[in-house]
Formats: C-alpha cells, sequence, structure tokens
C-alpha cells in the first residue's frame, strides 16, 4: 500500500501542531488500504488425512504514514480487528494474528499485535467470526517511522479426515495512533 | 524544520481567522478605553483622517483638563510573574520547539500584548486533532480550533502614509510631500475546502481544494498642496466657528504589483494512493517602471459651538493611480515539467489601480452638568469601526462606559470610573475585546494616572 499524502494533511497537521498540548490523533483505516490488491484474505488448503499443522501468510504490505511520524512521540497505539473464516471442508482450528514491524524482513518475527483463534466444526461449509479483542500498545516503539509493514498470518490446524480448505478474511483492520505534539 | 512549520501554521492562523487591533485595545488611556474607545482629545485618528483637524487646537479641557497621562501596566506585573524573565530560557512560550509550545497562544499575546490586566484571557485552544485516514477517505476534525477557520474572505491590508511632511506653511496653506503605501491580501477557501476544515467533511476522490487569493500592493510619494484654516467664527477669543481642510495630492506611484487566482490541489481517485495535482493559475500583473500618475485629495470640516463639536473628512477621493508600463503574466502548475512556469501575457500595457477612500466622522459633546458624550466613525480601508461613549463626572468621581463595533463587526463593551485627588487623578477601564484567535471575548482592564 503507498498511501501519499497530500497537501491538505500538512495543513490539517499544522493547525494540529497550533493546538498546544493537545494531541494529534490518526485513525487509518488500513484495511481500506489492503482490500483492493486481495491481500485482506488467507486463503489455505491443507491435506489432512492425519492431524497436521499449516501456516499460511500475506506478503509484508507497507503501510506509508504520514511524514512526522518519525519525529513524533508516540503515546499509544490501539488496534482493532476483525476477521471471518469461510471454510468449505475439513474441520479443525485457526490462529489468526497480525503484525506490525519497521521492516518488511521482521514483520513475521516478531510479537503479534493481535492474535484470534476459532474452531471449523460441524457440517461444511461453515463461517466463523475471529473477534480479538482490542489491543492497546502504550510508548510503541514500532510506530515512531514514517513507514510500517503489516502482516497477516493464519496457522491451521486440521482434524484427521478430509482436506481442510478455505479462507480467512479480514473484515476490520482500523488502527488509531496518538501522537504527543512533536509531528514536525 | 518545526520552527519553519509552526511560522507557517502562525501565518495559516492569522490569515485564518483575521482579529485586527480595536484601537481602543492599546489606548493607554483607562479613560478612553473606559468610554468604549472614544477620543477625549484632538489627535490620532482625528488629525489622521481629517485635515481640518489640523487648525483646530486641542481643549484646554480636553481629556478631563489632564496635562499628562501614564498608564499602569499591571498587565506586565502578571505576565512577568507568570513568564519570569530568569526562566525565558525554559519558557515554552518562547520556545516552538517545546511540545508545550502553543503557536496561538503566541499569537494571541502579539496581538493581545499584556500592557494591562487581563480579567478574562480568551481561551487558546487546546483540543485534540483527529485525522480519519481510509483508501479513499479523509477526515480532518479540528475540534475547537475550527473556530479559527473563516467561512468568508479574509486577509491583511492596510492604507498607511509612512511620511507627512509639511516643510512649507503659510496662512493656513501648506506645501509638502507625502509618502504611501497601500497592501491588500485577501483568500478565500473554495466551498469545498471550507467544509472540510471547518465542518469535518470527507475529502472525496478527484475532489479540488483551493484557496483564491486576490492581493495588491503600491506604493509611492504625493506631492501635496493643502489649506486648513477657521473659516468662519463666532468671536476671536474662543474656539467656536467652522474649521474646513482640504488637501491636493499628485501621486507619484514607485511601484505595484497585484496577482490573484487560485491555489491548490485535487485529489486522485483514490485520494490515496495516488498522488494529488497541483493547481496553481494565476494571474499577476507587476510594473515595470515606477510610472504609475494620478490625482486626488483630502476634504474634511469641523463645527465647533460651545461643548459641541462635530467633523467630517474623506481622504484619498479620486486617487486611481494609472501606471502607463506593466507586464501582464500568467503564474501556473505546469504538470508536465512538474513545475510553476511564468508566461507573459502582455507587456508594457496600461493598468490603473486604485487607493481605498478612507474616512471618519465624529461628534463629542460636552455639557457643563460634567457629562461628556462622544461617537467616532472610522474607516481606516479595512472595514468600519464605530466608537459611542460617555462619561459622568460627579465630585472627585467618574464614571464611564462605551459601546463599539469593532472591524470584525463585533460588538465590544467598555465601562470604568475614576477618582481625582487634587492634581493626580487614577483611573479604571474595563474592556471586552476579540483580538484573539478565540470565539470567546476577553475582557481588559486598563489603569492609568493622569496629572492635572
Amino acid at each position: 500500500m503507498k498511501a501519499r499524502v497530500p497537501a491538505l494533511m500538512l495543513v490539517a497537521a499544522l493547525l494540529a501542531v497550533a493546538c498546544g498540548e493537545g494531541r494529534a490523533i490518526f485513525n487509518v483505516d488500513v484495511l481500506s488500504f489492503i482490500q483492493p490488491s486481495g491481500r485482506d484474505t488467507v486463503r489455505y488448503n491443507v491435506p489432512a488425512p492425519v492431524a497436521t499443522t499449516a501456516d499460511s501468510f500475506i506478503p509484508p504490505q507497507r503501510v506509508i504514514l504520514p511524514p512526522g511520524f518519525g519525529k513524533s512521540s508516540v503515546d499509544s497505539v490501539q488496534l482493532t480487528a476483525a476477521a471471518v473464516i469461510e471454510n468449505t471442508t475439513g474441520t479443525g482450528s485457526i490462529l489468526f494474528e497480525v503484525f506490525f514491524a519497521k521492516t518488511a524482513a521482521s514483520v513475521y518475527s516478531a510479537t503479534p499485535y493481535i492474535s484470534a483463534s476459532g474452531t471449523i466444526t460441524g457440517p461444511q461449509p461453515s463461517t466463523v467470526q475471529l473477534l480479538p479483542p482490542t489491543a492497546v500498545s502504550l510508548s510503541d516503539s514500532v510506530f515512531n517511522t514514517d513507514t510500517v509493514w503489516v502482516g497477516v498470518h493464519a496457522r491451521i490446524s486440521t482434524n484427521a479426515g478430509p482436506n481442510v480448505a478455505g479462507r480467512v478474511r479480514l473484515t476490520t483492520l482500523l488502527l488509531r495512533v496518538v501522537l504527543q505534539d512533536k509531528f514536525f | 524544520m518545526r520552527i519553519g512549520a509552526v511560522a507557517l501554521a502562525l501565518v495559516v492562523l492569522a490569515a485564518a481567522s483575521p482579529p485586527r487591533p480595536v484601537r481602543a485595545q492599546f489606548s493607554t488611556d483607562a479613560r478612553s478605553v473606559g468610554m468604549g474607545g472614544v477620543s477625549l482629545t484632538r489627535d490620532g485618528n482625528l488629525r489622521r483622517f481629517n485635515p481640518a483637524y489640523r487648525a483646530v487646537k486641542n481643549r484646554a479641557d480636553a481629556g478631563g483638563g489632564a496635562k499628562v497621562t501614564i498608564p499602569v501596566p499591571l498587565g506586565l506585573i502578571q505576565f512577568f510573574k507568570d513568564h519570569p524573565i530568569n526562566q525565558f530560557d525554559t519558557d515554552p512560550l518562547f520556545h516552538p520547539d517545546s511540545a508545550r509550545f502553543n503557536p496561538i497562544e503566541a499569537m494571541n499575546l502579539i496581538l493581545n500584548p499584556p500592557i494591562f490586566y487581563e480579567v478574562r484571557k480568551a481561551p487558546a485552544p487546546t483540543n485534540d486533532v483527529e485525522f480519519t485516514i481510509g483508501r479513499n477517505l479523509f477526515v480532518i476534525d479540528l475540534g475547537a480550533a475550527q473556530v479559527v477557520i473563516p467561512e468568508d474572505e479574509f486577509g491583511l491590508g492596510s492604507t498607511s502614509r509612512l511620511l507627512d511632511m509639511t516643510p512649507l506653511n503659510v496662512a493656513g496653506f501648506h506645501v509638502g510631500v507625502m509618502g504611501f503605501m497601500h497592501y491588500e491580501v485577501g483568500f478565500t477557501l473554495d466551498s469545498t475546502l471550507r467544509a472540510v476544515l471547518k465542518d469535518a467533511d470527507s475529502v472525496q476522490a478527484n475532489d479540488t481544494l483551493v484557496v483564491i487569493s486576490d492581493g495588491v500592493v503600491q506604493a509611492g510619494l504625493a506631492p501635496t498642496v493643502g489649506y486648513a484654516g477657521r473659516v468662519w467664527h463666532a468671536d476671536g477669543e474662543s474656539q467656536d466657528g467652522i474649521y474646513l481642510g482640504a488637501a491636493v495630492r499628485y501621486y507619484m506611484g514607485g511601484a505595484f504589483a497585484r496577482g490573484r487566482g487560485p491555489g491548490g490541489f485535487s485529489t486522485g481517485n483514490p485520494v490515496f494512493g495516488t498522488a494529488p495535482t497541483p493547481l496553481l493559475d494565476d494571474t499577476l500583473v507587476t510594473s515595470n517602471k515606477p510610472y504609475g500618475r494620478g490625482v486626488g485629495g483630502d476634504v474634511g470640516v469641523v463645527w465647533v459651538s460651545g461643548p459641541l463639536e462635530v467633523g467630517v473628512g474623506v481622504n484619498d477621493i479620486g486617487a486611481e493611480l494609472t501606471w502607463t508600463d506593466t507586464k501582464v503574466q500568467r503564474v501556473y502548475f505546469d504538470a508536465a515539467t512538474d513545475t510553476i512556469r511564468r508566461t507573459i501575457l502582455q507587456n508594457h500595457v496600461e493598468n490603473t489601480t486604485k487607493l481605498p477612500i478612507t474616512y471618519i466622522a465624529n461628534a463629542a459633546i460636552r455639557m457643563g452638568t460634567g457629562t461628556t458624550v462622544g461617537g467616532d466613525i472610522v474607516n481606516s480601508g479595512r472595514g468600519t469601526v464605530i466608537h459611542v461613549g460617555a462619561e459622568q463626572r460627579v465630585g472627585v468621581l467618574a464614571l464611564r462606559g462605551g459601546v463599539s463595533r469593532d472591524r470584525r463587526k463585533k460588538v465590544q463593551l467598555g465601562w470604568g470610573g475614576g477618582l481625582r485627588l487634587g492634581p493626580v487623578g487614577l483611573d479604571v477601564g474595563f474592556w471586552t475585546h476579540s483580538n484573539s484567535f478565540a470565539d470567546k471575548r476577553g475582557i481588559t482592564m486598563a489603569t492609568s494616572l493622569s496629572l492635572y
């Protein structure tokens, strides 16, 4: 995702600076940026004559934040996510995780910001909602930069039986970044 | 970089909400402040805008007959208590790098110098500002800071007489030269941009967000021949009579420039993910040579009859300058080369400019019962200011009150009182004002000592 920042944001940010000890709060709909490229979906198809585990990842996606984040003191980062499992065959369970990191290489080696798990049971196809609790990161050290990378990981654990196939689809991915005034 | 950004923010903000100083706010006389800004003497605006006042002497009892008025700057005491000099090095007010630096508060300080005590300070917004960003969504919620976003055209402007020399005065006639400078810059947010900043509307794909600007600056000299004198009087001893003043000026423009047009950008589709396209397509007119010429003048009349005094003065009547050698250029953003380009549309052509007409009308009556009532209407080229006030003296006490309409068309109130003990008088005046970036008025308490 390459989100260029229009000049209006700079003017508005100047006004934000003008508000003394007030904070600048950025609500970023991350999903809206990655949805058009289809990166909001992790597909899986795991052969499962016996119980096994497999991982699926999306390629790390770049998020360009407004200039000034690199000089800012991040007060807090709040991440809200929701996903749905759209399973077509098989039974098992799925672990769903969202990562953020400063570099693409380190996305999946970091601790996930958010995670949730769901169980696929009953007649197929089945739909399971994944609603992880909102994550709050105080004094965050990842978002004090102009560019971050996001990754989504799904770990599928199958039960013995038919193949487990389907997809995990993000339905919500919202960031709320609160900056103390040092935007410039 | 932050300092530069803050400076730019100040410019934006200063332009965004144009609080203009009300004359009474900077008056050092608490009596004038208490009367809503009505001047008790025949100087200042009266002499500046009414040429007839050149011939009218100050009244012996003007301002209650005070020989000297000394302001008591209680505001400075409060200011230095809040901002100790030995802590200036660390005071956030003077350090834009500080996280606690508030440019609006700093600008309010400039617009409203702390000479007098601020009974109620206009609040400087310190709210959070929230941005909501999506691929096709961009909302800016400035919160309480939305008050600084102007609804109508805003800008800066002034007509100044930098120099007004009349070395030759004979029998009321005078010959001299005046230096003038006139500048006026106006900006208007287009409806889309205004809604985005003021109403937190979302920026949409393919939106055009522009500021329409219109500015002119011109300066030069004006040789002047004038007259000011009493043309009718009832007797030879009093100041009663009719005074006339007039001046004819030959304006010699030194340089001028005028620009107008839109500046801004249009968003792509989606809003984020495509680069916005800068928009700039202005017309710039400049003088090639200092050949601006024009004729204009000032007129004024004052009628003094005992306690009653009425005056009217008008300046720069018909002051239209013809510039015989100017250049008209188009200044635009060329998307193909990603640069700002200029092309000459016309060269060595004639253009005209005007100096704005300024005026004052004033009236005052000083009754034998200790009552003084006065008022004035002043337009210095950037809007009309009205002051009306009254003073009632009762023994050693004086009560005062007044009302005014400032250039922002806001009604302001003044009230106060005074105590005179022999040759010394102490006066206090309160004055509401909107000389700040806030939607609430501040209240200033002016204090002064007068020696009689």
